[in-house]
């Protein structure tokens, strides 16, 4: 992800530091249009089939001090610039810790965030939070060697996790959005603007009744370094994939 | 500004952004991201709170520097 590190790069140098961005932001925002770029990985489990939501309603998995996980919704996070993406991050981070979250940040996601990167961990295996159908897991964003042109060259690499419900989606399902996360992880300026609003969203969506936003703390993760491509399960019905993104 | 001064402006900070830690126990020369678990977020709160302490700006290239207690007493410190 070396573009989107020179972007923010960028973006951060001129600003002061209240408004500078990190790197979750970014993923945050990548992931959120990956998701509603067609796969079904963005909805919910209802009465055992699944129901695609048209809108991301971006679940986010923040530890609180003192223990314990709340994972808060940011709305309609398809919608979000990467900025605006991360003062969003920012209040909900804030509001989490000191219990002042809004009623539309304890909403229901409809897809859910896990960045234990930010702590270090290489590599995240989320497991899934019913009705959601797929967790995302960010690794550590790090510079790393990677081979350009048949010459290894330091390159800022992620790896990010699919944790996904095989009733929902199957293997290639995952391929794809990973894929097309990646492909919007190396495209920072698409990620600066605001999407156009497309044809089949009427604002608001159709979420299901409110439901506390609070998750129980079973996130895995791994400590040690994983290779590309190994599939794990990740709980009953689920698959993880993976997928590595340089340059 | 000197040492004594940075020691209190950065613990000062540290006190807000992670209430639970006594930063008074803390090794000087441990990484303050995991002795104070902090995540991206708080460390950019603790960038902020202390550039706003000292009246001056902390650009990005230098949030390494902020890396342990002792660096950042350093860093702080006027040459």
């Amino acid at each position: 992800m070396g573009p989107a590190m020179s972007w923010m790069a960028d973006h951060n140098a001129g600003l002061p530091v209240a408004s500078r961005m990190v790197p979750a932001a970014m993923l945050a925002t990548a992931t959120a249009r990956a998701a509603v770029s067609g796969s079904p990985v963005n909805g919910h489990m209802v009465d055992g089939s699944f129901q695609a939501a048209d809108t991301v309603q971006l679940g986010m998995a923040v530890s609180l001090r003192g223990g314990g996980l709340v994972a808060p919704v940011i709305s309609d996070a398809h919608r979000l610039d990467a900025p605006a993406m991360m003062t969003q991050l920012r209040d909900l981070v804030s509001r989490a810790r000191s219990g002042r979250l809004t009623s539309a940040q304890m909403g229901d996601p409809t897809i859910t965030i896990t960045n234990l990167g930010d702590r270090g961990t290489d590599a995240v295996f989320g497991v899934i939070y019913p009705p959601q159908v797929a967790m995302v897991g960010f690794g550590v964003v790090a510079q790393r060697p990677w081979v350009v042109d048949g010459v290894v060259a330091p390159a800022w690499l992620v790896t990010v996790t699919l944790a996904a419900d095989h009733r929902a989606s199957d293997g290639r399902d995952g391929a794809t959005f990973l894929g097309e996360l990646g492909r919007l992880l190396a495209d920072p300026d698409q990620l600066a603007t605001i999407p156009a609003v497309s044809a089949s969203g009427p604002a608001g969506g159709s979420d299901i009744a409110s439901r506390s936003g609070v998750a129980a703390g079973s996130d895995s993760a791994t400590g040690s370094g994983s290779t590309t491509g190994s599939g794990s399960t990740t709980g009953s019905g689920s698959d993880a994939k993976e997928g590595r993104h340089g340059s | 500004m000197g040492h004594d001064d940075a020691v209190a402006v950065v613990v000062g900070v540290l006190s807000k952004v992670a209430p639970e830690v006594d930063p008074t126990t803390v090794d000087p020369t441990a990484d303050l991201r995991v002795v104070f678990d902090l995540d991206s977020m708080d460390f950019l709160s603790l960038v902020e709170g202390v550039a706003a302490a000292v009246g001056r700006d902390i650009p990005e290239s230098d949030y390494p520097q902020l890396q342990t207690l002792s660096s950042a007493c350093d860093y702080l410190v006027d040459d």
